[in-house]
Order: structure tokens, then C-alpha cells, then sequence
């Protein structure tokens, strides 16, 4: 059953078309391997899909489930597009907490927990804006964990992480899979999309390519 | 040919000086022409140095176009790929200083060039010197024996180590602060400082006198001063040497700094608050009058406009670099947890009504704590009754600060970049200079607490026009919105 729907999008960014009639369909459950050149518009296809870019032409049709009438953007989508995003002024813990209060499902208890689960100490006073690289990229990844979603969008999650932290989240995102989270992720190393995704998908000339993958 | 290299990389920068120096000389040179006797001949250089020499000229354009210049250009000099190859902060304080006086020699040369274009069409171009009055730059250096051509090449150089020195002063604070917030704040500080000097904030002989540092006629009319305002230029740039000479040692950061925009806001409107409140205490010498005195807008003074500025656009000016919900990665997050970009938009106008209102409060409590420290005594009501002025100055003034914050949000939400919020606010400030005739349909001025006397038929049509100017901007917003979505 699908979850996510693309149906002959067509899309123009920044004068570059990136997609032409492109179609694809996305599975409850399943993970999804996105792999293609820098500036393809795999970012750009995951701003369409949670809506904040409309396509020029064609539909991205969601899972009513996911749309209470008065949403825009979809609900129980966990999300990192275009790097981890945090505000720089408060601690990774103040950060996830203020995000938490937006739909009130976890309180503080949750956040630690999600916190320590990605390899961050909850309560280190440190700012967001101090973090290295690879801890920047775990809050962003706690950060689209948290809340319990059931479509995980992820825009190269793995970059910055060192090799034991790779390990960590890939082991993270076999849990959700096993829960029957919808994952659709994006990386440069074939490696990882390998070892992770059931469907590779080829973005490249303005269209999307199923490759072969563990179905 | 460094120089022509300069004006080539900076020709964007070059081309807007070169045309403002134009306008400033033909002003000038009007100027003189107008104010001096028909037996007088006026020569381009007296044109020259009259522009130059201008106070208008210096800080207006040069010194704010000299601090954008800074600001913007300055992250590039202490990027790490630069900092590796040149090895040491001494290095990059020598690079720096040394790119910077070659930026100012190209723009120097197209400001020179601008000027006497404007200077030659005078029609007394024959005679180098000139008789001009001792009210002019020309005439208090004639008076004293130097010609005009001496003093433009003096008062050049003189602008040339000023400016040198405030970017030296930047260099050094970037290497160990590296806050762009800091620098930002720095630069509004100081040319609010060289602005109020224009105006004559401060005696012409103290050292806070911005004209003894610009100005080379100081040495002729203040001599003493601008002796110890060189000394202090040089021992300002002796400091920047030391700054980056610690850096290199690899000793403690001398700054620990951690101030946030919101509390460099609040430092700023209680010191220029703090000072105009000075003025307006000989004025109005009750407590309400005072304050009603220095929250004119751009119905007052220069001074009171500057602190309405600051107040009001200002407040939004660091909303606007704060805000993380319009742009980027952050909005997307919150976006996909709000589920729609109107409960998005609520939520941040409550919280945004809230803070604005706590805002009014610190304002109305450093006024009165300055008219306290001040020496005021006075705290009879206002004339026209407290109510109206409460009115006046809690509703209007949220009025006030809602349309900056609505508008500072929708320009960053239509176009998704921090830039067009700056850009808003910097033609907010520009429409509105004091006693325009457009200025009382502007909604700089519907906060203007001289409505207050007006009672009610004045206060309640400014609410009515602010609502409608707000109206009017998420009208606009929701227009945008909803034709091409939103920019992530």
C-alpha cells in the first residue's frame, strides 16, 4: 500500500528543470535507497513530498492518514532536509524539547532518551552552536527519530558520523524498519544504501530509475 | 596598478560612492558658490575639500557604506583556508590593513574623480584659490594659511587613517570574537556615535567628538583636541597590533563575550535612550512629558527619530536576525510539526505579542529610571490624561512593532532569505527621515507620542492606520503564500 505518490511530477528549480513527468510510488514499510549526482534534486524531492515546494506540474499525492484537514504538510513525518537544523543559542536537549512541545506526544523523558540513543550526553550544557560536525548530524537525526514518526525522510544522514556512530544509527534505523517505518533516505556511498534500503532509486536526468535492490 | 585592481573587484562599491561624491559635489559646490561674494573665485579644489570635508558626506556615505564594507567583506579575512596559508594573526591583521588601504586608495581615486567632474562645471574654475568665508572648510584653512589643494590632500588622508583604523579596529575584534552579531552591533554603534557627533551631541572639544577624527579642519579650530584625538587613532591601532600579537600567542581569548542580539538591543536603547532623555529633560521637565519628549519619531529631531529607530525598526532589525522559524532547516521542522503554515503563523504571533509587550515595559522603565538618575522629580500626569497616554504609548506602540515584526517576517518568508528582511527595515528607515510630508502616513510615525496631546480624534486614527498597514502586509503575504508556496 502506498504512502507517498508521485504522479507525473514536473518540477523547475532555480531555472534547472529537475524533473519531468517523473512517477514513482513509495511503500508503507519499506526503505527506500535515493542515489544520484550532486544537484539531481533529491532534496527538492523531499521538500515536495512534505509540500514546502509544489511541482510545477503533476501531483505528490500522501496517505489521507497523514493529512488532518487542516495540515498542509504532512503529520508523523520525521524529516532531515538540507542538514541537521537546530538553533544554535540552546542545547540539544532545549532544542528537541521546544520541537516536542509543537505536537506535545513525548515530553523530556523521551527526549533524553532519544538523545542517548543517537550517542549525545542529554544533559551537556554545551550550545548547539559548539558541537562538532558529526554531533550536529546526531541531533539532527534524534531530532527526526523522536515523536515515534512513520515515514522517515533522511538527506544523507550518515555525513560526518564516524564509523562506530554510523553503525549506531544504521542499527537505529533497522528498529523503525522492523516497526514498519516508511524510510526514504538519500547517500553517496553505495555502501550504506546497500545495507539498508529494500528498493534503490536513481534519480538522474530529470527522471527516477528503479535500480536493483534486496525486494 | 594595486589600486586599479581595487576599483575593479570593488567596482559595484566604487560606482555608488563615485555617483553619491558626485551629487555631494554638485551640492557643495552650490553651496560655496551660493554663500560667497561675487568678488570670490571658488576653484575645484575648493569644491574638493568643501565635499570631502563634509560631515554629511563622511558619515552618511562614506563611514556607513566604509562599516557595510567591513561587515561584509570581513568574514573573508579570517577564513580558515586564509588564516592556514598566512600563518599568523599578525599576518592577517597585515593582509587586511593592507587589502583595506588598497580598497581605500581605488575608492578615493573614484571619489576624487566624481568630485571634479561635479567641480568643473563651475563657472570660476580659473583661480586655485579661494576667499570663501571662515564658516566653510576652505575658508578656516585660508584663514589660517593652507591652501585648499593641501587640505583635500590632507583631509583625505586624514578620512583614509580613520577609516583604516576602524577597519583595523574590526580585524582585531574578528580574530577574537568571530561573531558576526558583535560586528554588526559594533557598526551601528559607531556610526550612530559619529551621527549624533554631526548634530552636535557632544562639545567640540571632547574626545568623543566624531569630527576630530574625520575632519582635518579640527586641527585648525580645535588644535589641542585633534592632537589627542591622532593619539588616539594610533594607540587604537597599537591595541589591534597587540590583539592579534596575544592571538598568535595562543593565550586566553581576550573577549568571553556571549551577548545575544536581543541583549545588544536592550544595551542600545538604554544608552541612547539614557542620552536623549538628557535632552528632553530641560525640555519637558515632568516624567511623562520627558518621555512623550524623546519618543517623537520622525516628528521630532534627528535624535529622537534615531531613538524611534532604534526602538521600533531596530526591535524588528533583531527579531529578524533571531527569527529561524521563516527561513531554512529549522522552519521545515517546525513546519512539518505545526501541520500548516497559518498554526505556524499563530503560534509565532503570540509569542512574538508577548515578547513586543515585555519589550514596551523595558522601554517605559529605563525611560523612567533614566529621568530619575537624570534629576527629574516630576510626576505629574499628562495633561491630556494618563489613559490616552497609555493609549498612545502601549497600543499604538505594539501597533508599532507588530507591523515591523509582520513585515520583516513576510519579506523573509516570501523570498527566504535573511537579506530581504534587511532590506524592509533598511526602506522603512530611509522613507521616513524626520518631518517629510509623507512622513504622518507612514506607520514610523503613528506611535509618535506627540499624537497623545491630540487625544483621542489623534490617537485612535493612528491604531486604525497601523491596523491597516498590517492588514495589508499579510494580506499581501497570504497572497504570496498561496500563489507560489512557500521558499525553503
Amino acid at each position: 500500500m502506498s504512502v507517498i505518490s508521485l504522479r507525473s511530477v514536473s518540477k523547475k528549480f532555480k531555472g534547472n528543470v529537475l524533473f519531468d513527468e517523473l512517477s514513482a510510488e513509495f511503500e508503507q514499510g519499506r526503505t527506500y535507497g535515493l542515489v544520484g549526482p550532486n544537484g539531481s534534486g533529491k532534496s527538492v524531492l523531499f521538500k515536495m513530498i512534505c509540500g514546502f515546494l509544489l511541482p510545477d506540474a503533476g501531483s505528490v499525492w500522501i496517505d489521507p492518514k497523514f493529512m488532518a484537514p487542516k495540515r498542509a504538510f504532512p503529520d508523523r513525518f520525521g524529516i532531515m532536509i538540507d542538514g541537521p537544523a537546530f538553533l544554535p543559542g540552546l542545547t540539544g536537549k532545549q532544542n528537541l524539547v521546544d520541537l516536542a512541545a509543537i505536537r506535545n506526544t513525548i515530553g523530556e523523558s523521551e527526549v533524553r532518551e532519544i538523545l542517548a540513543l543517537v550517542g549525545l550526553d542529554p544533559d551537556s550544557p554545551q550550545k548547539a552552536r559548539n558541537y562538532s560536525l558529526g554531533m550536529k548530524q546526531k541531533l539532527g537525526i534524534a531530532q527526526a527519530l523522536m515523536e515515534s514518526p512513520d515515514v522517515l525522510l533522511l538527506d544523507e544522514p550518515f555525513n560526518g558520523l564516524d564509523l562506530a556512530s554510523v553503525g549506531n544509527i544504521k542499527e537505529l534505523l533497522r528498529q523503525r524498519q522492523e516497526d514498519g517505518v516508511t524510510i526514504i533516505f538519500t547517500s553517496h556511498n553505495r555502501e550504506d544504501i546497500d545495507e539498508l534500503s529494500e528498493v534503490t532509486l536513481l534519480i538522474s536526468e530529470n527522471r527516477i530509475t528503479e535500480l536493483a535492490g534486496r525486494r | 596598478m594595486k589600486f586599479l585592481v581595487s576599483v575593479f573587484r570593488q567596482s559595484g562599491w566604487a560606482c555608488g560612492l563615485g555617483v553619491l561624491a558626485f551629487g555631494y559635489g554638485l551640492y557643495c559646490r552650490q553651496l560655496i558658490v551660493s554663500g560667497s561674494s561675487s568678488s570670490t573665485s571658488v576653484g575645484f579644489w575648493d569644491v574638493v575639500l568643501e565635499t570631502v570635508g563634509n560631515p554629511q558626506f563622511i558619515i552618511f556615505v562614506l563611514l556607513a557604506a566604509w562599516l557595510l564594507h567591513a561587515i561584509l567583506r570581513g568574514g573573508q579575512e579570517t577564513a580558515p583556508q586564509r588564516l592556514l596559508r598566512l600563518g599568523t594573526y599578525r599576518k592577517v591583521l597585515a593582509a587586511g590593513t593592507d587589502q583595506a588601504s588598497w580598497h581605500l586608495v581605488g575608492m578615493a581615486v573614484v571619489i576624487i574623480l566624481a568630485i571634479v567632474v561635479a567641480a568643473y562645471g563651475l563657472p570660476l574654475v580659473s583661480a586655485p584659490s579661494s576667499g570663501l568665508g571662515p564658516q566653510t572648510v576652505s575658508g578656516a584653512f585660508s584663514t589660517v594659511g593652507v591652501p585648499a589643494s593641501v587640505a583635500s590632500i590632507w583631509q583625505v588622508l586624514q578620512l583614509g587613517l580613520a577609516l583604516l583604523v576602524v577597519r583595523v579596529t574590526f580585524t582585531a575584534i574578528r580574530i577574537h570574537v568571530q561573531k558576526p552579531a558583535i560586528e554588526a552591533a559594533l557598526a551601528i554603534l559607531i556610526w550612530l556615535w559619529a551621527a549624533t557627533s554631526t548634530i552636535g551631541l557632544f562639545d567640540k572639544n571632547s574626545p568623543l567628538n566624531a569630527g576630530l577624527y574625520f575632519q582635518a579642519v579640527s586641527a585648525v579650530a580645535q588644535p589641542a583636541a585633534y592632537a589627542g584625538a591622532v593619539l588616539t587613532m594610533g594607540l587604537i591601532g597599537a591595541l589591534a597590533m597587540v590583539a592579534a600579537l596575544a592571538a598568535d600567542a595562543r593565550r586566553t581569548k581576550l573577549w568571553r563575550l556571549h551577548v545575544s542580539p536581543a541583549g545588544l538591543q536592550a544595551l542600545a536603547v538604554l544608552v541612547v535612550l539614557s542620552l536623549t532623555m538628557q535632552i528632553s529633560i530641560p525640555k519637558e521637565s515632568s516624567l511623562f512629558g520627558s518621555i512623550s519628549f524623546a519618543l517623537q519619531g520622525n516628528s521630532g529631531t534627528i535624535v529622537q527619530y534615531l531613538l524611534s529607530t532604534l526602538v521600533f525598526p531596530g526591535y524588528a532589525l533583531v527579531f529578524a536576525l533571531g527569527q529561524q522559524e521563516s527561513t531554512g532547516s529549522w522552519r521545515a521542522v517546525t513546519l512539518i510539526r505545526e501541520g500548516s503554515f497559518g498554526g505556524m503563523l499563530r503560534k509565532v504571533a503570540a509569542r512574538e505579542f508577548r515578547r513586543a509587550l515585555v519589550y514596551l515595559l523595558f522601554v517605559l522603565l529605563v525611560a523612567t529610571a533614566a529621568y530619575f538618575v537624570l534629576g527629574g522629580r516630576d510626576v505629574s500626569l499628562p495633561p491630556q490624561g494618563l489613559g490616552i497616554w497609555t493609549y498612545q504609548f502601549f497600543i499604538n506602540g505594539l501597533g508599532q512593532l507588530s507591523f515591523y515584526l509582520l513585515l520583516v517576517y513576510a519579506a523573509e518568508v516570501a523570498f527566504g532569505t535573511r537579506l530581504a528582511a534587511l532590506i524592509s527595515i533598511g526602506l522603512v528607515v530611509v522613507l521616513s527621515p524626520p518631518n517629510i510630508a509623507v512622513g504622518r502616513w507612514l506607520p514610523v510615525q503613528q506611535s509618535a507620542m506627540s499624537l497623545a496631546s491630540g487625544g483621542w480624534e489623534a490617537v485612535l486614527p493612528a491604531t486604525a492606520s497601523l491596523l491597516l498597514a498590517g492588514v495589508s502586509i499579510a494580506v499581501a503575504l497570504g497572497l504570496r503564500i498561496r500563489k507560489r508556496h512557500i521558499v525553503i
